[in-house]
């Protein structure tokens, strides 16, 4: 299987000029930006030019960043800042005042929300690295509730008894997947060599 | 990093479920517009030069003033490319790029973020009103333009 990327891995190879590992962070990273976008209750067409504000901002400071493994982190802060000004700037009435605009950002609860962020970043990358029958299977075993296994074996042309073991098969490699583990162990995460 | 409950065959289903479900609420716009900024890394900017300004004494002369009201400030800015007409009022900046075309106008006036507009069809745009010493960057289609520094972007005459 192809190497999975960490965040690390994968600003080191934008600041190379690495197209495809600029647009793997974006892919990863922008249910961050969208999320931040959308607890300021900002529009789509408002939230869009935040998000490219954020994005352009990032590609200007590639390399200088600090710490790269925090980027989620220093994307919901950049996105804050951008939304707290843009809602500033519509609501006329409330006169400016220099507040500190993320102090949502640094809360336990913020900290939190964080840690959510991250793994649902692990478990989406893991999902995206099994194969294409366990990411069908586990896809129609969503809905809620979930499909009878009769039902779910009848679409997926599979026997009835095999689901059940399939189903946990999957989901084993789910949990053995690179990004998951880096998630448990970070030190177990970096690729060798 | 606790992974408490990922053990559990149900719940990390339902993480994963609720996890995918987070990335397809993102709009395409806002995932294919960033992907598009890595092309802006190494583009340099042509210098868009000031080419009237209504505060200057030239320019005063040129304009009414509507009586009781100061005028708002009006700036015109030349390029080979594109030419940029922006009015500057408490309000904040409205400004046109002629000739109209698909683009973002950004404004540095020290702010971080940077605020960053698209322009309409029409090449209109609006921002918010600036803290002082500003100057504009328009991106387009592969190429960008940026305005020489502006003293004193807040609507109200230069006082030199």
């Amino acid at each position: 299987m192809a190497d999975v990327p960490t965040v690390t891995e994968l600003v080191e190879r934008a600041r190379d000029g690495d197209r495809a590992a600029w647009d793997e962070i974006v892919e990863r990273y922008s249910v961050v930006v969208w999320s931040v976008c959308r607890r300021y209750r900002l529009s789509d067409a408002d939230s869009a030019d935040i998000g490219g504000s954020v994005w352009l901002r990032l590609v200007e400071n590639l390399d200088s960043l600090r710490e790269p493994a925090a980027l989620p982190g220093w994307l919901a802060t950049t996105t804050a800042r951008a939304c707290a000004r843009q809602y500033r700037n519509a609501k006329r009435q409330i006169p400016f005042q220099d507040v500190d605009l993320v102090a949502d950002q640094v809360s336990p609860a913020a900290d939190e929300w964080l840690l959510t962020m991250e793994r649902q970043v692990a478990l989406r990358t893991a999902f995206a690295e099994l194969s294409d029958r366990c990411r069908q299977i586990l896809s129609m075993l969503f809905s809620d509730p979930a499909p009878a296994y009769a039902d779910a074996g009848a679409a997926l042309g599979m026997p009835v008894g095999s689901i059940g073991p399939t189903r946990r098969r999957c989901l084993q490699t789910l949990r053995s997947s690179r990004a998951i583990r880096a998630l448990l162990d970070p030190a177990s995460g970096r690729s060798t060599g | 990093m606790t992974t408490s409950g990922w053990d559990d065959d149900e719940r990390l289903l339902a993480e994963l479920d609720a996890a995918l479900r987070a990335r397809a609420a993102v709009p395409d716009e806002l995932v294919q517009t960033g992907k598009e900024m890595f092309g802006w890394r190494l583009i340099d900017a042509e210098l868009a030069a000031l080419t009237f300004d209504s505060t200057s004494a030239e320019g005063s002369r040129t304009l009414a003033t509507v009586r009781g009201q100061a005028p708002p400030r009006a700036l015109s800015f030349h390029s080979d490319r594109l030419n940029i007409e922006v009015e500057i009022s408490g309000d904040g900046l409205r400004g046109q790029i002629i000739p109209p075309r698909r683009a973002t106008v950004e404004v540095d006036d020290g702010t971080d973020p940077r605020p960053r507009v698209r322009c309409d069809s029409d090449g209109w745009f609006s921002l918010p009103p600036t803290a002082g010493r500003f100057r504009m960057t328009v991106r387009a289609d592969g190429f960008a333009v940026r305005t020489e520094w502006i003293r004193d972007g807040t609507g109200s005459p230069a006082t030199e």
